[in-house]
């Protein structure tokens, strides 16, 4: 009787912890982030994609150029890309390294499950700064481009499509990088980068069963679903199609859940399990 | 209350800890040793922040690697300095407390009231890259008190504090201990843990030395080699009867022309003989310490001790 009662007041606290400690170290840490330095480098991050539309858009134009861009959409999606990998890798990679640097580690793990707090509650930090950052750059990216006279009047369609695309893509890739940064917590930036390069970069674009490992054929899939002109030719898209199957949105929302799904139980395995030392210590 | 039976700690070929049985029971104790002895590395084994190599540990007879609730039970004040800049420390302690699992309301409370026993209130809304070396203990002791555990741990609790802070955090242990509370104390400076008056657990060179009664441990300070500094009116006729009486290693004259120092194998037979030579010369002694302060001497005779060489 008495086990029983402990057991099930274990399960109250660990509910409690698990509503608790997430939201307790999520508020920190974006207050913590409330800094000039961060937030003029997530200021940089957001202004990076509409300024470079500026200069590419803009700029050639007020110089005298007739030039025009066919697809400003594909190259919104391309620099918001950047700027949201960017800034993922600077806050879910070093979800434990910057606490060992910081000397915090012991206090958070000291915590009852303080691993696991520390885990959920380090990727809702990055997910809603991702989430700022990419909202701010696509607001501009396409407001530049509207300005330019390069989309139409479905601009504010588009706005809330590549907003949902990103939101999506957020989720996902902060997972993943999430796991790098629990797992390869010395070199995680560096394990990321060339994770990006491999996978994303390479195996993404593989016409073969290979690429459903990779994060950006479910969202470039994602893309030609919702906005549909990232393939503009009809007959390009039946290639395309031929090539890389149709398989519906359900499909990939499905593997882009059991992406992030399994890289974050990863993730709480290792942290749950791993004996992490400061460098002093180590 | 901890029970680490035969517990080895290996970090690579680099020995943590090294075949540790111990049983503490609830009240305080005293983790002694000098650094980089294992005092750190037993309490991360304590924690479950470590997995022993070899051995078991049990807290509150339960596996703490595997049983995370059992840390709500305790609080720690680790010896590491957080690099913690812009927040302040209302911000942090109420983050650490929340994650006990208590509402946000609730841990601004206990973080205000902690914060406030440890007398740093005043300053609790100010970023902590404004605070002294001495603050920041407190606000690491307050964010250890905040969940009112039943187990305080505390590595290295006094470095950085003012003779001023020495005494009202010694008070403030002292007033845990009477609460009913359990205490570990780990230091490698003795008066500072002597302070607590708890029983003591001598580490070194990652192995349990010795354990015991705060009266053990003078004891065993007493009957261990070491220098003794007296400060006399008459050094010279003092120094050649402790030369005579004493078995002494060596007996030196301060440059001061006023100390004599004395070393020996045992500070004990000195402290004896003392009086005796005292009253026949009419010598009078204004000071009398020992010259180191640590427990280096103590802990080396332990060693020695303890590899079959005493």
């Amino acid at each position: 009787m008495e086990k029983a009662d402990s057991i099930s007041g274990n399960r109250a606290l660990f509910h409690r912890i698990l509503r608790e400690g997430p939201a307790a170290i999520c508020t920190f840490e974006l207050v913590r982030n409330f800094t000039v330095q961060r937030l003029i480098v997530a200021g940089i991050l957001a202004v990076f994609p509409p300024a470079m539309m500026f200069l590419i858009l803009i700029v050639p134009r007020l110089m005298g150029a007739t030039m025009s861009v066919n697809a400003p959409e594909l190259l919104i999606l391309v620099l918001v890309s950047i700027s949201c990998f960017l800034s993922l890798l600077l806050w879910s990679s070093t979800i434990v390294d910057a606490d060992l640097e910081g000397r915090t580690w012991v206090y958070i793990a000291s915590r009852p499950w303080g691993r696991v707090s520390s885990l959920f509650g380090k990727y809702l930090a990055s997910l809603f700064q991702c989430w700022a950052v990419s909202l701010l750059a696509i607001c501009g990216s396409v407001l530049v481009a509207y300005v330019a006279g390069d989309l139409g009047r479905d601009s504010v369609r588009l706005c809330l499509l590549l907003m949902a695309v990103f939101g999506v893509a957020a989720i996902v890739y902060n997972s993943v990088l999430s796991l790098f940064g629990v797992y390869f917590f010395r070199r995680a930036m560096l394990a990321c980068v060339a994770w990006a390069l491999v996978s994303e970069l390479f195996l993404a674009s593989v016409p073969a069963i290979v690429r459903f490992i990779s994060v950006r054929y479910h969202i470039q899939e994602l893309v030609f679903h919702w906005i549909g002109w990232l393939i503009p030719d009809p007959e390009f898209g039946e290639i395309y199609r031929g090539v890389y199957g149709d398989f519906g949105i359900w499909f990939h929302l499905g593997i882009l859940a059991a992406i992030s799904v399994v890289t974050m139980s990863a993730a709480l395995w290792w942290i749950n399990h791993h004996e992490y030392l400061s460098a002093e210590e180590s | 209350m901890i029970e680490l039976q035969c517990v080895t700690k290996l970090y690579r070929s680099v020995i943590g800890v090294n075949d540790i049985n111990l049983s503490l029971t609830p009240g305080a104790w005293g983790l002694l040793g000098p650094n980089g002895s294992g005092k750190t590395t037993m309490i991360n084994l304590i924690l479950g922040q470590l997995r022993p190599t070899i051995g078991r540990v049990l807290l509150f007879g339960q596996n703490p690697w595997k049983n995370g609730h059992l840390l709500r039970r305790i609080g720690l004040c680790p010896a590491v300095e957080p690099n913690l800049v812009h927040v302040n420390a209302l911000q942090w302690v109420t983050c650490l407390t929340r994650m006990h699992g208590f509402t946000a309301a609730d841990a601004r409370q206990r973080a205000i009231a902690s914060l406030t026993a440890l007398k740093v209130d005043y300053a609790m809304h100010r970023p902590m890259r404004e605070y002294s070396l001495g603050m920041r203990q407190r606000v690491k002791l307050a964010q250890a008190i905040a969940h009112d555990p039943e187990l305080l741990i505390l590595d290295e609790p006094f470095n950085g504090l003012d003779p001023v802070g020495r005494y009202e955090m010694t008070n403030y242990l002292k007033e845990w201990v009477r609460l009913g509370k359990s205490l570990i104390l780990s230091s490698h400076v003795l008066h500072e843990v002597e302070a607590v008056n708890p029983s003591f657990l001598l580490v070194s060179g990652g192995r349990l030395l010795a354990s015991g009664s705060p009266e053990d441990v003078r004891r065993m300070l007493a009957d261990s080699p070491g220098q003794i500094v007296i400060r006399t009116d008459k050094p010279r006729i003092l120094a050649s009867h402790l030369m005579r009486d004493c078995p002494v290693n060596h007996v030196r004259l301060g440059t001061d022309g006023e100390t004599v120092e004395v070393s020996a194998e045992s500070a004990l037979a000195i402290r004896t003989s003392l009086p005796g030579i005292l009253a026949e010369t009419g010598a009078t002694v204004t000071e009398l310490h020992s010259a180191d302060e640590s427990l280096r001497n103590l802990f080396s005779t332990l060693m020695r001790y303890h590899r079959g060489e005493g």
